[in-house]
């Protein structure tokens, strides 16, 4: 990947991930009541998600190769951060298709309500990882980027 | 069953094993004791650790699946183990990145 590609897709990813996080909140809040439906707010926040994960994933083995050493150089703390963050976003997109699943199975089956308890419960957590990968990923880029 | 209600019916097993096997298997490569596969999967800790969880998933999803169609039971969606589960993962990334 090119240097300005790779900035490109940087900053694609960085403001994505801000969206996907708050379009994560979306059926969160829906889905506090169990027989609210949300499947298209569950859907987009899901597809969001993995988007930004993707070109993250994308990016990584150059962030390894260019920046990780850079960054641990200049501050663990900074460095620990951003590998806490991969982590994390990781989590957001398993718990936001399992969200989108347990929603989907609780409408077809009468609004199941343990399905529909657990499918709060995934976005819930999806939600606050992806606030948490957002966020250390901020810090970390006002510290570095690609060059 | 339809194949979207028997997706959400796996999708919590699946979910909790996701969580388990990669923080144990993050927890493991902390230590030096990276599992055998996982140098062969990528040389990249992070895609190797989540091919494997996700075969862990999956193959906690396949065991859901037959324990309803050999004995007719549903494996229920347990929103609290998922909630447990949700807490351990995030507790083991924050404290060992």
């Amino acid at each position: 990947m090119s240097g300005a590609l790779l900035r490109t897709v940087e900053h694609l990813h960085g403001h994505l991930a801000w969206l996907s996080t708050a379009a994560l909140y979306h059926p969160t809040i829906l889905l506090r009541r169990p027989r609210r439906r949300a499947v298209g707010a569950a859907f987009a926040a899901a597809a969001l998600i993995t988007t930004t994960a993707a070109l993250g994933a994308a990016m990584y083995p150059a962030y390894r190769a260019q920046l990780k050493p850079a960054i641990f150089a200049s501050s663990r703390l900074l460095g620990l951060l951003f590998e806490r963050k991969e982590h994390l976003g990781v989590g957001a997109v398993v718990l936001a298709w399992a969200g989108l699943a347990l929603h989907l199975r609780a409408r077809d089956q009468d609004w199941d309500r343990p399905a529909s308890r657990a499918a709060f419960v995934a976005f819930a957590g999806a939600a606050v990882f992806a606030t948490l990968a957002a966020s250390m990923g901020l810090m970390v880029a006002v510290h570095r980027t690609f060059t | 069953m339809a194949p979207r209600s028997l997706a959400g019916m796996v999708a919590t097993p699946g979910c909790i094993a996701f969580l388990w096997a990669y923080a144990a298997i993050h927890l493991a490569h902390e230590r030096g004791l990276d599992p055998a596969a996982a140098a062969a999967i990528s040389p990249i800790p992070l895609f190797s650790t989540f091919v494997l969880a996700l075969a862990a998933a999956v193959t906690a999803s396949v065991a859901a699946a037959l324990v309803h169609r050999v004995t007719g039971r549903r494996v229920g969606a347990t929103p609290r183990l998922l909630a447990y589960s949700i807490g351990f993962f995030g507790a083991v990334m924050v404290l060992f990145p």
